[in-house]
């Protein structure tokens, strides 16, 4: 299996759109990873780099130490899934299977016996003299794995595959993919814009934006540990709350006013944040408690069986996000006080890099 | 109880199809008459020409004016299949490229096929004549060939690239990723998909050249190289002593036969090509 590396990597595109700015990153062997970011960001760019469809303006990616920036896509051994499956009309779901075998000329019993042995894996074995329009969206999906998966490749790519199926069927496929990928221990790179994707389905996460990365990590890095604003926003559902700030001291101890209050801040974040003055506060909406009292009113309530999802609004008219466990329980109009688990936020600078 | 409507509707379907209808049957009436001019009678007596292609076998003088029947249709199948193969050939490739490929130049080249498309034929025939005895093209089937290929040409790309256009981005990368080179992207994958553009351009193009005329009758002098469309066209012009209507139409019907023929077989690619080749 096969280990991509790619090196300050840049593509501008004619008319001089900077689509990817000097990326590095480092896919290990039979590592799952994921490519996570907004539309745009330049994720499916960097992927069909990796591919070899498009080249890169500046920079140099490698498989195991060798350069490939020239290597044509058919040389580089890779098996690629789209989110359009991108399946051939013209050819049976066989033929469609088999096509990748053909074009390297392998005897017809061989090819015949992996088409078999892959589509039992895949369970489309009664599909096989099928046309893909014939074919529903969920089955289609299976075809393209299959063709991705026969000719044994050192390198998966998958471009959003399961963007275009049902929610339910999504959640299933998921599970599947993470699967193979484990049994096959086929390097794999793939593409989302879903995190929850994203964090369900990686070993690493790579967050780009704007065509840079922003960060690589496990999903539990990401989420517990973002190392900027955006990647704080970007990760976790219910966002993360980001509030700004400023850090004022007031005989010895440091606090924090923001939403029209002051809190006073832990000692251990009080010596990091002495010197600072506006500041983002990012905390996610389940490490904030909410406790008889005064200051925050509650605004909304949406009750979701597992938890519930309130909104509480401070005193100078700014929301709040937070998850309650099921067996707390708020009515909109209460009062109530607001604490953090500082155990777990951050703080970040103006201009979106970590603090603390 | 039928709706007044669909009587309406066929009565208009009628009407309709009667226009190209009648002149037709007038056609056929008339290959069929006994008589030169007024249709009279029934008999096979005008399709005498098909046994040895000569016309007006028993006339020693005219039947050296004019060119065997046969000759003359050998030339107008060497135009359409000329221009069929070129057309689909170059518009297969052409379209293609201007379809996947950014080069600078590309919108002008769009746009310059679409004027070409524009300019009626015959206000090029005096720089085309011209053009074409400098290269000693004139009054050859070549010469006309290759003039007929560029008038239809600019239809032919456009057409092929619409096709193209319609096929996803991402099948051809698949093929690419698959372990094609991008030529056998293009061979095992795109001319299969575009395959029902390119009967669509390949009918038209045929029966285009088929139905030529304007370009034979500047382009070419010598009778040898006559297509049917001149032979009829003489045969009005230089009969002196009454003209004989009968024949001409007889001659007509032979002419028009892999016409109807190719129309009822191929109707719905050529509707495609008119529609602006939209697919499907």
């Amino acid at each position: 299996m096969v280990r991509v590396r790619l090196e300050n990597v840049t593509k501008v595109f004619r008319g001089g759109v900077e689509a990817v700015r000097d990326l590095n990153l480092e896919v290990k062997d039979g590592e799952f990873m994921v490519l996570l970011g907004p539309s745009g960001c330049g994720k499916t760019t960097t992927l069909l780099m990796i591919a070899g469809v498009y080249k890169p303006t500046r920079g140099y990616i490698y498989f195991d130490d060798q350069v490939v920036n020239d290597l044509e896509p058919k040389d580089r051994n890779i098996g690629m899934v789209f989110q359009s499956y991108a399946l051939y009309p013209h050819m049976t779901v066989y033929e469609n299977i088999a096509f990748p075998l053909r074009l390297k000329k392998l005897p017809k019993e061989e090819i015949d016996r992996r088409v078999r042995e892959v589509a039992s894996m895949l369970k489309i074995e009664n599909l096989l003299d099928r046309r893909p329009s014939q074919l529903s969206g969920g089955q289609q999906q299976r075809v393209a794995l299959a063709r991705a998966i026969v000719k044994r490749p050192g390198l998966f790519l998958m471009d959003e595959p399961l963007s275009n199926l049902d929610a339910k069927i999504r959640v299933e496929v998921r599970a599947e993919l993470k699967r193979l990928q484990r049994e096959l221990g086929i390097t794999t790179i793939y593409v989302t814009h879903d995190q929850a994707e994203a964090m369900s389905l990686a070993d690493r996460i790579a967050v780009m934006n704007e065509g840079r990365l922003q960060q690589v990590g496990t999903p539990d890095e990401l989420y517990y540990h973002p190392a900027n604003v955006f990647v704080a926003s970007f990760i976790g559902a219910p966002a993360a709350n980001l509030i700004d700030a400023d850090i004022v001291e007031v005989g010895g101890s440091v606090f924090m006013e923001a939403l029209g209050m002051r809190f006073q801040l832990p000692s251990d974040l009080a010596q990091v944040l002495r010197g600072a003055s506006k500041v983002v506060f990012m905390v996610r909406p389940e490490d904030v408690r909410l406790s008889p009292g005064k200051g925050f009113t509650v605004f909304s309530v949406e009750w979701l069986g597992r938890e519930s999802f309130v909104h509480v609004q401070a005193p100078d008219g700014k929301l709040l996000r937070v998850t309650l466990p099921p067996d707390r329980h708020v009515s909109v109009g209460g009062e109530v006080s607001v604490s953090f688990n500082y155990k777990r936020v951050h703080f970040y600078r103006p201009s979106g890099e970590l603090i603390v | 109880m039928v709706k007044v409507r669909t009587i309406l509707l066929y009565l208009v379907a009628v009407v309709v199809a009667a226009v190209p209808l009648v002149p037709l049957g007038l056609l056929f009436a008339l290959a069929l008459s006994e008589h030169p001019v007024y249709v009279r009678g029934l008999t096979l007596a005008n399709f005498e020409f098909l046994k040895t292609g000569v016309l007006f076998p028993g006339d020693p003088h005219r039947s050296k004016i004019y060119p065997n029947v046969y000759t003359a249709a050998a030339n107008t199948l060497l135009l359409a299949l000329g221009n069929m193969a070129l057309v689909t050939l170059i518009s297969s490739m052409a379209g293609y490229v201007i379809s996947r490929y950014s080069f600078r130049g590309r919108s002008a080249l769009l746009g310059t096929f679409l004027v070409i498309h524009g300019v009626p034929a015959s206000v090029m025939l005096v720089a085309l004549y011209y053009l074409l005895k400098a290269t000693g093209l004139l009054n050859t089937l070549l010469g006309v060939v290759l003039v007929k290929m560029a008038v239809d040409l600019p239809l032919g790309v456009w057409v092929l690239k619409g096709f193209y256009d319609g096929i996803p981005w991402d099948t051809e990368i698949a093929a690419l990723v698959d372990g094609t080179s991008r030529f056998g992207a293009f061979f095992r994958v795109m001319l299969p998909l575009v395959s029902p553009g390119i009967f669509s351009i390949a009918l038209f193009s045929f029966l285009s050249g088929w139905g030529e005329f304007i370009f034979v009758y500047t382009f070419i002098q010598s009778s040898t190289n006559w297509t049917l469309s001149m032979l009829i066209q003489s045969l009005f012009a230089s009969e002196m002593g009454g003209i004989n209507l009968a024949l001409i139409a007889a001659l007509s019907v032979f002419y028009l036969v892999p016409v109807l023929v190719l129309f009822v077989v191929g109707e719905k690619y050529l509707v495609r090509v008119t529609i602006g080749g939209v697919k499907g």
